[in-house]
């Protein structure tokens, strides 16, 4: 772990200078003072601020329920995390739910509903069969007539 | 030339099939890698000779077969066919190293897997219409074999649900075919683009209709695709490898060479309601597989997903875009089947691919930490992260089809982010945290699991590293692909420019002439390379 934060500070530290030595910085003319010096000093009170201030974890929260709001937002960076579950994670979950139910029973569900009734006629057929020459000829009969006037549909 | 490609597998097939003797399944598996090695390097030498400056078909050859069914034995190589001819001869080798040594009945096993080198060869080189028709079908019974003898569980429903899928998928194949050569009246089926020119627009709706849904069967593409996720599941890891990295790209191969260029006219006319369906299909089979636990369930519902973008390209009809569909197609290939040889060693190793019960293999003592190493970087190149292959295919497809159909594009870039949700859920699930192994109870042991061998990592860091050789330097790929698929485009009567007038305006600033896919592409590979 300390590895990588220093090897970061470092090239914090640095970066500036690197970018000084490939004159990529701007001239000074476009330096606003006031702005550096606000940024400066803005970073130098919060420093010391930091440093001085005692934490108390029984002051850390706020009794005053607005306060205590804002702290609470702060602290959870405005509830993003919160609200990214809430909205994008939550779609995105339900709806691969719903795809998945989707693709399980209904696009393969048609596809093994298909399968089982061509199995189960087939295996009905099987029971049709009574022995008897009048059935299959009836059937002979049946196929026969149905091909030919499919076959002279056009001429009637 | 080409007929060494198909003729090296045959041999290996039948000398293995009809060793006199007793065949061990390890001298079996040796026998296969040396003819499948000595293919590889014939694919090479291919290569080395193959001219970039003929966009045409080269070391072409013909043979007069059957002459009376219109069948002649006529082979010929291009851009299009080159990539995915390597990829085949590759994974194939991969397939046969990745086999385990004692694979049961080896006698039969190795002849297969050769047998489907030899026929997606012949698919990829068949330059006749019928010619190609009987490889795509050659292919279907070794693998049905390869599924429903060494499968899973459920090998037998998954096996006859994936021949009763492709088995439609060929007869409408066939069906256009003949259908295009008879209202064609040609009087041969040697293939040429030009074949359908003159057919009336509803025949060719009706015969590039029947292409497209054989073809989507094949891809496969929603609501066709339920053999896929099965098939994958129930077969063994040398046979994922293959499905997802070469089969797959028959039905895109075919699409492009046979949809694209011979029915241009229609289908430039469909081109928006294909991009349409391929946003439906990336969609689709993105979020179908957030909601899988099972590690390949969840690789197979991303190749649906991924087999969008070739479609999405395709429809985009543009020149930098059809660079795209093959640059897809190959990256795929590579993605995929190191995705599933990467979830076979897991699989071997923890005897599941449960993602509710696997935990933690990242660690670095007692779990799997190359091949943990090597998924994420699959995952990581799945999901289009820069300097992988990934990337470069995705990047050129959206480029490329962004001009045309910017909605549908968008639409399929959530694709690629939830692509990056479903494998880090998938990667997080199963190699971060503790190394659990089930239930709670079996914490108070140390999980041990067996040592991964050399033979487990070879062929998956291979193609890690085409994974990088390719993402850094895409140019050694677009070089091949690239003056093929312009020529292509130019030779497509009908634009897509002309046909949208809203678009066209778009395209002549982005591409103010045809000839410019060279400039284009450069400088989206200058982007990548940023």
């Amino acid at each position: 772990m300390a590895t990588p934060m220093i090897g970061l500070s470092l090239f914090v530290v640095l970066l500036p200078l690197a970018l000084l030595r490939m004159s990529l910085l701007p001239p000074l003319r476009y330096w606003n003072p006031w702005v550096f010096g606000a940024l400066t000093l803005s970073g130098i009170v919060g420093l010391a601020l930091g440093c001085t201030a005692t934490l108390s974890r029984s002051l850390a929260r706020s009794t005053q329920r607005s306060l205590r709001l804002l702290q609470d937002l702060l602290a959870n960076d405005f509830y993003t995390e919160e609200l990214y579950r809430v909205t994008v994670v939550f779609l995105v979950s339900q709806f691969s739910r719903l795809v998945s139910w989707f693709d399980r029973y209904v696009v393969d569900g048609a596809v093994n509903l298909v399968g089982m009734v061509s199995l189960m006629s087939g295996e009905g057929l099987k029971y049709s069969i009574s022995g008897q020459s009048q059935g299959y000829i009836f059937t002979i009969v049946l196929g026969v007539s149905l091909l030919s006037i499919l076959m002279t549909w056009a001429m009637w | 030339m080409l007929s060494a490609l198909l003729l090296i597998p045959l041999l290996g097939a039948l000398v293995i099939g009809c060793w006199p003797g007793k065949l061990t399944s390890e001298r079996a598996r040796y026998l296969s890698i040396v003819c499948l090695g000595v293919n590889l390097i014939v694919s090479l030498y291919l290569l080395s000779q193959f001219d970039l400056a003929i966009s045409g078909l080269q070391f072409q050859e013909s043979l007069p077969w059957l002459d009376s069914l219109g069948l002649g034995y006529e082979l010929g190589v291009d851009g299009l066919s080159l990539p995915l001819l390597l990829i085949n001869s590759l994974l194939s080798l991969v397939s046969v190293y990745a086999s385990d040594k004692n694979t049961p009945r080896a006698r039969l096993y190795y002849p297969l897997l050769l047998l489907i080198a030899f026929a997606v060869a012949g698919a990829f080189v068949a330059q006749n219409l019928l010619l190609f028709f009987i490889f795509y079908e050659l292919e279907l019974i070794p693998l049905y074999l390869l599924i429903a003898i060494w499968g899973g569980a459920q090998r037998g429903y998954a096996a006859t649900k994936f021949l009763i899928y492709t088995a439609i998928s060929g007869i409408l194949i066939l069906a256009s075919f003949l259908g295009l050569v008879w209202l064609s009246g040609s009087s041969s089926i040697d293939y040429s683009p030009t074949m359908a020119h003159g057919l009336p627009w509803l025949q060719q709706v009706v015969l590039l209709g029947a292409l497209l849904v054989g073809f989507g069967i094949k891809i496969p593409l929603f609501p066709f695709h339920t053999w896929l996720p099965d098939a994958h599941v129930q077969a063994s890891t040398p046979i994922s490898v293959l499905l997802a990295g070469v089969l797959l790209k028959l039905g895109t191969y075919g699409l492009f060479r046979f949809g694209v260029c011979t029915f241009s006219e229609v289908w430039v006319d469909l081109a928006p309601y294909l991009a349409w369906w391929a946003v439906v299909s990336v969609l689709y089979g993105s979020l179908a597989a957030i909601a899988q636990t099972d590690m390949k369930k969840m690789v197979a519902y991303s190749s649906v997903g991924h087999m969008g973008y070739v479609l999405l390209a395709a429809a985009a009809s543009n020149p930098l875009s059809f660079v795209g569909t093959v640059f897809q197609m190959v990256s795929h290939g590579f993605i995929s089947a190191l995705l599933f040889l990467v979830v076979g060693v897991v699989y071997e190793k923890t005897g599941t691919r449960d993602l509710d019960v696997l935990r933690g293999l990242l660690n670095p003592e007692r779990g799997l930490p190359l091949i943990g190493s090597m998924m994420v970087l699959a995952v990581m190149a799945s999901a289009g992260i820069p300097s992988m292959v990934g990337f470069i295919s995705e990047f050129i497809v959206y480029r490329g089809s962004f001009v045309s159909f910017a909605p549908q594009t968008l639409l399929c870039l959530l694709g690629s982010g939830l692509t990056a949700v479903y494998f880090l859920l998938l990667v997080n699930r199963a190699f971060f945290g503790r190394l659990t192994l089930g239930d709670q109870q079996a914490l108070a042991q140390d999980v041990v699991l067996s040592k991964v061998t050399w033979q487990d990592r070879g062929p998956a860091l291979v193609l890690v590293g085409l994974l990088f050789l390719f993402g850094l330097s895409p140019s050694w790929m677009t070089r091949w692909i690239e003056p093929t698929t312009t020529a292509m485009y130019n030779t497509m009567p009908v634009k897509l420019e002309t046909v949208r007038p809203a678009t066209s305006r778009v395209l002549s600033e982005v591409l103010p002439g045809p000839g410019l896919a060279a400039a284009d592409l450069a400088i989206c590979l200058e982007d990548c390379a940023l």
